[in-house]
């Protein structure tokens, strides 16, 4: 196997005067070296915006410029390193506000010619990759409403995904032309129609294999490195090749997560309700639009939170940068929307003397009420004020907002409600396969990637409810193939437990009517006859008179040798139904599938001598419909609890003025380490999705989107300083209370 | 690191060390003393050092020692911060080393490591320089003794070429005294130190070594506090404060306020008798 | 003296098992027990020390692979998580579902064993001690830290 390595960009922003290859094609054990001269196609999953390997023009420090494949990792690096760049550095600019100015250098001067998806509207001859509006309600009117309103300025940073296994992708093209892809990744089926797409080949005769992946959030949906790879092998006659990144590539070059400064006016009526919401959010996602352009389409439509606000003014700009481009992230939109929301709410508190539980309760969103984007809730919305509670109780709340100790430091609580629908194109699906053994057990084959979450063990607890047996005997596939397995869109945006779980109900529905079919004919019976239970299936309420379902689920096979029925498939379908886009003036439309609410906060203690702090207690409680496995839920909930908490408190990529990524390694760039997590109050409500398996909702991503606001809070009522701007270190809070007057 | 080219040498004494780096050296080929090896192939495989010959010190048997003969503390340079904390029975010196990277990574980083090696945190050198020990060094000229401040007195370990560290030595009389310590990172518990504070007396006499606050490892003798700690504490933090280091992870102006408040905090606490 | 130069054929002890190894001197022991030897539980989270996926024990100390010279290996005893199977660390880690993606996991049950195998009645302090050497990007680390405690009280 070829070990590919790549060349990164060491400029900011730079044209591409000239590439030599020569010296690393000549070296012993080269087997490919490819530029961007070799791929005439753009990626991009919504804006056609990205070469696989920069073509003309490097973007952001760190951009892939060239690719090697050698016969060891070794001779691939130092190929890489032979290659000679001749760049003419250009102007740069690396902050959204001022990427919006007129005069701002432009990093996309080609926008125009890029295709793109007709619900993402870039503004050719500025660096605008996207604009979302919302126009709800009449603003003038809404303000004068108003007894009481604030104004603020949040922001926060680019930053990591940071999951464990940095990305990597193994491609091999076989004499037929056929292509097998490996990858760590969350989509292997866009991968897939992707490369479809830009490379002219045939989906049919790309096989993308998408094995246990070491982590994602959101990093690993869209396409990574695979195009690289298959491009390498296709140079190298088709050899495979492994190109994986090195940790400090997973963060410069490969994408992360989008930054935000927004612009935020928030009224409300003498007695708290909200009368008027306007807000701007300078999105930057750095050198590529990427996912990034519908995460800040995203936060537009949920950005007044789950909160009733009846006029919603929202201009949600996606602005190029030239620094590291910004993919999916969990969250997506929501947690920066959240940000500014809760701080604005928190604010608003303030100013109405209000306790600011009870100004969320005023406000909170009930069935019937409208979103941002017009739509209106039903059946399914959670129990927001009973989760507000849980959670409240879970912080001590009534021990009240903030106690200073003796020896001066300070304790505070904050809480933040939250929302999440997945942001899903219209025509989102998922599918499900169930075939039986000869046992009797079960196998059940979707199109969800395990990336930890444990849904494969939730999809196989559907099945084996469904089908009344033991879920020792059910077998669920970790592994996706996308030529074996049933098309699944992409496993993100909490809905895979949802839209796989509804497939998985139906497809082993449907292995019981066959079952039935294939046992009514030597049962004498008719099919309606019959039932399925504890692994047999028999006539009316007779277990013993039926057969073992090992007998049938092969089809049948007499005593004297004839076989009928046939084997049992059980197929099982789901695709979104009735969602809509949203308009382009107004962002009137019906685009989310479901809500899952709740509520989350933080304790913390404050040293204000020292601007350090220790997050105590995270508390939240969120309404799921159905827990379908206590423990996996609770620790989706842990988990992006303290994810949440590392993106509040500590985590940013920090670029130099020249534009260079100084903290691009898990050194400086610090996620929580064990013994740092608080102590976590977790619980659920249920009240039921009517058109979810058993009832059950998304809630993968949900846990981290209101803590960014709840630890600005509880940090900002500690310190008695406004905290808008992070990540929330201790020298930033210190800075903060020494400014104060 | 070219990989495949890389020597790796474990010389069985000091002075075969020595002349395997001068012999290397005078080849053209470029030599560095091996200690735990964890900054060296950190930075070898982010292509920021180049090392063709790699010179494992850690069989080397005065490397590898420690112990206590004659009151003296004698610290040999190849063991690793773990091993050392395990067989050095004081407490200042083994919660000085606590948190150097992690505990992990201390079961192989190696004093010598530590010392001389490009990360400038050097903090091993904080309990030394208030201990005022010796430097055991050894080079093409054999063996040689310096103390250790007058070697660090620039900052970094200041030694001849084709030298190396074999191992430094203390008097346990010298680390006994009370001690405060506080070190704070940007953020969370592992991490370079934003300030690496160590505050003793003994017998009325006050020390403080500092690291993460300036470039390298500083050392002072200190007047002793009166009442007025922050004072005290001013006074002595406004010497030298255009040295002070300033970076992404922390600017200056923070890291001379959280020395200030460690040091005031600090003196006043053992000026009270506490301290350790 | 000792001089490794080019390719080298290596005698390592690996749970137990003496096997052979061909690497060059600049190899890391991460990347002879992986690519060389097929044992795929040590990860590669960074290569730079940060993370911890990579830990073996090295004569039953945890050390991190990724800044370890395969040949500086020789002749100790290593330890990777395939030969820790049964131990109270990995059954309580199991046990607990202290885990979701599993990238991470094999560094804490490696440590997790180092841990309570060296130190009698390890308090909270001493546990985070160690194993704050470890990044865990999925769990918030509530499943692991009832693991530990689980294997503690194991007989």
């Amino acid at each position: 196997m070829l070990q590919g390595a790549l060349l990164l960009s060491p400029h900011t922003h730079a044209e591409i005067a000239g590439i030599d290859v020569s010296a690393a094609q000549a070296l012993p054990g080269v087997a490919a070296v490819l530029t961007g001269q070799d791929c005439s196609e753009n990626l991009g999953i919504y804006t056609g915006d990205k070469p696989p390997l920069a073509r003309n023009r490097v973007r952001h420090w760190g951009e892939a410029v060239a690719a090697v494949a050698a016969d060891c990792l070794e001779t691939a690096r130092r190929g890489a390193a032979l290659i000679r760049v001749d760049y003419r550095p250009l102007e740069a600019v690396l902050d959204p506000r001022e990427a919006r100015k007129k005069e701002a250098p432009l990093v996309h001067p080609d926008l125009a010619a890029y295709g793109c998806a007709d619900f993402i509207y870039p503004e050719p001859g500025t660096n605008m990759a996207n604009h979302t509006k919302i126009r709800k309600g009449d603003l003038k009117e809404g303000f004068r409403r108003a007894a009481v309103t604030v104004e603020l300025t949040c922001s926060l940073p680019l930053g990591d995904h940071g999951a464990m296994e940095p990305r990597g992708a193994v491609a091999r093209i076989d004499a037929g032309g056929e292509v097998d892809i490996w990858s760590s990744t969350q989509a292997p089926f866009v991968v897939r129609a992707q490369m479809a797409t830009v490379f002219g080949i045939s989906p049919g005769k790309i096989r993308v294999h998408a094995p246990l992946v070491g982590g994602g959030f959101g990093g690993k949906a869209g396409i990574q490195l695979e195009g690289l790879a298959y491009l390498l092998s296709r140079k190298a006659g088709g050899r495979p090749v492994k190109l994986v990144n090195r940790r400090e590539d997973d963060m410069a070059s490969s994408p992360g997560r989008i930054g935000l400064s927004a612009d935020i006016r928030l009224g409300a009526a003498r007695d708290g309700s909200l009368t008027a919401l306007e807000c701007c959010y300078y999105f930057d996602t750095g050198a590529y639009g990427d996912y990034a352009v519908n995460v800040a389409r995203a936060a537009a439509i949920s950005c007044t939170g789950p909160y009733r606000v009846p006029v919603v003014h929202c201009d949600s700009y996606c602005l190029y940068t030239n620094k590291t481009f910004a993919a999916a992230f969990r969250g997506f939109g929501h947690i920066e929307s959240s940000f500014v929301m809760e701080r604005a709410l928190e604010e608003l508190a303030g100013r109405l003397g209000m306790d600011p539980l009870a100004l969320r309760l005023k406000n909170a969103i009930r069935r019937g009420d409208t979103t941002p984007t017009g739509a209106e809730l039903g059946e399914g919305t959670g129990d927001l004020a009973g989760c507000a509670e849980k959670a409240a109780r879970g912080l001590n709340w009534d021990r009240g907002l903030r106690q200073v100790a003796p020896d001066g430091r300070i304790t505070a609580r904050a809480l933040s409600f939250f929302w999440k629908a997945p942001a899903i194109p219209p025509n989102t699906d998922a599918g499900a396969v169930i075939t039986f053994n000869e046992d009797g057990s079960v196998n059940v084959n979707t199109g969800i990637v395990d990336i930890g979450t444990g849904t494969q063990t939730s999809l196989g607890q559907i099945a084996a409810e469904v089908l009344d047996i033991p879920p020792q005997k059910i077998h669920v596939r970790s592994a996706v193939e996308t030529g074996t397995s049933p098309h699944d869109w992409t496993t993100a945006a909490s809905r895979s437990l949802m839209m796989a779980g509804l497939a998985v109900q139906e497809a082993a529905e449907d292995a019981l009517e066959q079952i039935k079919a294939v046992a009514a004919l030597p049962l004498g019976c008719d099919p309606s006859r019959l039932r399925v239970a504890g692994e047999r299936v028999f006539p009316g309420d007779d277990p013993a008179a039926g057969l073992p379902l090992s007998a049938v689920v092969l089809g049948y096979t007499y005593p004297n040798g004839n076989a009928v029925g046939g084997q049992v498939i059980g197929r099982g379908r789901y695709i979104t139904p009735g969602l809509t886009g949203i308009d382009r003036e107004t962002g009137r439309g019906n685009p989310a599938l479901e809500w899952t609410l709740g509520a989350q906060g933080v304790e913390v203690e404050l040293d204000p001598a020292t601007g350090i702090y220790r997050i105590l207690t995270a508390a939240g409680c969120m309404d799921v419909g159905r827990v379908i496995n206590p423990r996996f839920a609770r620790e989706q909930m842990t988990g992006a609890m303290l994810m949440g908490i590392g993106y509040a408190c500590r985590e940013g990529f920090s670029f130099t003025g020249g534009g260079r990524l100084e903290n691009g390694s898990l050194r400086d760039f610090k996620l929580p380490r064990y013994g740092e997590a608080p102590r976590f109050v977790v619980d659920f409500l249920e009240t039921p999705q009517p058109d979810g398996p058993f009832g059950a909702r998304g809630l993968g991503e949900q846990g981290i989107i209101g803590m960014p606001g709840a630890v600005a809070n509880a940090l900002s009522r500690a310190a008695g300083v406004p905290l808008n701007h992070l990540p929330l270190t201790p020298e930033r809070i210190w800075q903060a209370l020494e400014a104060k007057p | 690191m070219r990989s495949r080219d890389f020597i790796f040498v474990q010389p069985r004494s000091a002075d075969e060390a020595a002349a395997v780096f001068q012999e290397e050296t005078a080849r053209g080929r470029s030599a560095a003393y091996w200690g735990g090896g964890t900054e060296l192939l950190s930075l070898a495989r982010t292509g920021k050092q180049t090392v063709q010959v790699g010179i494992d010190l850690k069989k080397i048997p005065e490397l590898t020692a420690a112990e206590l003969s004659g009151g003296v503390w004698r610290l040999g340079a190849g063991l690793s911060l773990t091993a050392l904390q395990d067989r050095v029975d004081s407490p200042l010196w083994r919660d000085c080393l606590d948190d150097i990277a992690d505990h992990t990574v201390r079961n192989r980083l190696t004093l010598g490591g530590n010392l001389c090696g490009r990360l400038p945190y050097r903090e091993a050198a904080l309990p030394l320089l208030l201990g005022d020990a010796a430097a055991v060094l050894h080079g093409p000229e054999g063996e040689r003794r310096a103390p250790l401040r007058k070697l660090m007195e620039k900052g970094r370990l200041r030694l001849e070429p084709g030298e190396f560290l074999q191992g430094c030595e203390v008097t346990r009389e010298a680390w006994e005294g009370r001690y405060i310590r506080r070190r704070f990172t940007g953020a969370g518990p592992v991490g370079y130190p934003l300030v690496h504070l160590v505050l003793t007396v003994k017998d009325g006499a006050w020390q403080m070594a500092l690291g993460g606050v300036f470039p390298t490892p500083a050392w002072r003798n200190l007047a002793p506090p009166k009442a007025d700690f922050p004072s005290w504490a001013e006074e002595i933090v406004s010497v030298g404060n255009e040295d002070i280091r300033g970076d992404f992870r922390g600017s200056r102006e923070y890291r001379r306020a959280l020395w200030l408040q460690a040091l005031t905090a600090g003196g006043e606490a053992l000026f009270k008798g506490g301290g350790r | 003296m000792k001089k490794f130069h080019g390719l080298t054929e290596l005698r390592l002890q690996v749970n137990g098992e003496s096997l052979r190894s061909s690497v060059y001197p600049g190899d890391t022991l991460l990347r002879a027990l992986r690519d060389g030897l097929g044992l795929t539980g040590p990860k590669t989270g960074c290569e730079n020390g940060d993370c911890g996926a990579c830990t073996v024990l090295l004569d039953g100390i945890p050390v991190k692979s990724c800044l370890i010279l395969a040949v500086e290996a020789e002749g100790a005893e290593i330890t990777t998580i395939e030969g820790l199977r049964g131990t109270p660390a990995a059954a309580a880690f199991r046990e607990e579902g202290a885990f979701q993606c599993g990238y991470c996991t094999a560094g804490f049950i490696v440590n997790t064993h180092a841990l309570l195998t060296s130190v009698s009645d390890p308090g909270e302090d001493e546990i985070a001690r160690w194993l704050n050497s470890h990044l865990c990007r999925c769990t918030g680390y509530e499943s692991i830290q009832r693991a530990v405690k689980r294997a503690q009280k194991a007989p």
